[in-house]
């Protein structure tokens, strides 16, 4: 059953429901996950941004500007946690109408030019460049680039020697060297190791390009941890969210730290010989340290680990045991 | 557990999540022979975040918890639990990853046994 639309933004709650079913009566489908995020995000704009009457919690994240999707709408349905592979859908009544506010005409304005152009996979990448027009930090802009330029090369049938270090290379070094490192001082240290491990990759041309994809990706999510954060990157985002944010940032961050290790070794066991570079060298050497010391502590719960499989299992057997005497009851 | 599930764990680089459910029964049965510090060195060495349940994986709760009980029978010792767990794979492309997957055959192909994750996850 779905819950009645909060009543503290009829306005906004009337926006999401008209992207959907004006989308859905153009395109025959729902939009994506990116296709709501940047009309939204760029009706969001075009009626006055952070003055806009729309009041649309949103935040920049992994696939740009994106709607935080506990403060809007319970009738928005999203079936997937990733943007490019959701659908969205309207689930229940329509809100409350708004034909009368001149947001929502200008809304719909707005919505019908963009379905115009924009419905489907043809011009999506124009589209959510028009988002990053006004995205706060320039590093954001270029490091699509890379991304992108990424998902270009995983096209590619076969391998074109020499194209990672002619086209990749220079898109990120400007997108590394434009990071923005006095706005997050507690994530800048992480670049440095980033670029040594990417250059390593691209070194290997084709044959390291699904592992720099990974390292790319898992550096980016990371960075982006620390951007939703950021007092430029997000809008009426609830406090409590924030501090949710906040509050795992660290765990976060160790997760990205594990990961990398974990690419680094993976990386270093691909190399023909010891590592040449000396800075990389040192890093390889700390990954390994760190994960026998995860080894360890993982081997020292042999019998705890023991002891707790026979109790889960000797409980599950009660429960059914009891389960099935209530059911014939 | 299974014991070599916590190596591969370790070595997987996607998102682990243990939700505070599983976390709350796994330590209170570690105690008192480990310390909490022990057991979270546990859980860091692994990869896992705990996750919290929070308001709207509650919700999700409720809700699967009231699609459960039309026609079935609901043990509200156990099966409010399971719910509660698999709340936190509301969402594609989500798993929740069990040694006991028949009783969470609800959540379909999310639901994943140890081997699963060998196979399919590498």
């Amino acid at each position: 059953m779905t819950q009645p639309s909060r009543p503290e933004n009829p306005l906004l709650d009337a926006v999401c429901h008209l992207i959907v079913h004006t989308y859905e009566a153009k395109a025959g489908e729902s939009p994506t996950g990116f296709h709501f995020n940047k009309y939204i995000s760029l009706i969001n704009e075009q009626t006055g941004g952070p003055a806009s009457p729309l009041r649309l919690p949103h935040m920049w994240y992994r696939w740009g500007d994106e709607v935080s999707r506990s403060q809007v709408a319970a009738q928005l349905r999203w079936d997937h946690t990733e943007p490019p592979s959701a659908r969205v859908k309207w689930d229940g009544a329509p809100p409350e109408p708004q034909d009368d506010d001149p947001v929502f005409q200008q809304a719909k304005m707005i919505v019908d030019q963009l379905n115009q152009r924009y419905t489907g996979e043809e011009h999506l990448s124009e589209l959510i460049g028009k988002v990053y027009e006004y995205a706060p930090f320039r590093f954001q802009i270029l490091f699509r680039e890379v991304r992108e330029s990424y998902l270009d090369l995983k096209g590619n049938l076969r391998p074109i020697e020499g194209i990672h270090d002619a086209a990749i290379r220079p898109i990120l070094t400007n997108a590394l060297d434009a990071f923005p490192a006095t706005e997050f001082p507690d994530f800048r240290h992480k670049v440095p190791p980033f670029r040594l491990l990417m250059n390593s990759l691209i070194d290997q041309e084709h044959e390291g390009t699904k592992l720099a994809i990974e390292t790319s990706e898992t550096f980016w999510f990371a960075f982006c941890y620390h951007l939703r954060l950021h007092e430029a990157a997000h809008a009426n985002i609830k406090r409590e969210t924030l501090d949710q944010w906040h509050r795992r940032l660290p765990f976060d961050m160790e997760h990205f730290d594990r990961a990398f290790n974990g690419l680094l070794l993976e990386a270093a066991g691909r190399f023909a010989g010891d590592v040449e570079e000396p800075e990389l060298r040192i890093l390889v050497k700390q990954a390994e340290r760190q994960q026998e010391e995860d080894v360890a502590i993982l081997q020292d719960f042999e019998e705890d680990l023991k002891t707790a499989s026979k109790y889960f299992q000797a409980m599950r057997v009660k429960r059914r045991g009891k389960a099935a005497s209530a059911a014939r009851r | 557990m299974k014991s070599d599930f916590r190596y591969w764990l370790q070595k997987y680089r996607g998102v682990k999540k243990l939700p505070v459910v599983a976390f709350v029964e796994f330590a209170a049965l570690l105690q008192p022979k480990r310390s909490m510090a022990q057991i979270m060195g546990f859980i860091r060495a692994a990869g896992l975040y705990i996750e919290d349940l929070g308001l709207d994986l509650g919700h999700r709760a409720v809700a699967s918890i009231g699609f459960a009980q039309e026609g079935e029978v609901f043990d509200w010792v156990k099966d409010w639990r399971d719910h509660v767990i698999a709340s936190h794979a509301h969402t594609a492309p989500v798993i929740l990853v069990t040694d006991n997957v028949e009783d969470f055959g609800f959540l379909g192909n999310r639901v994943y046994s140890v081997q699963d994750c060998y196979d399919r996850l590498g």
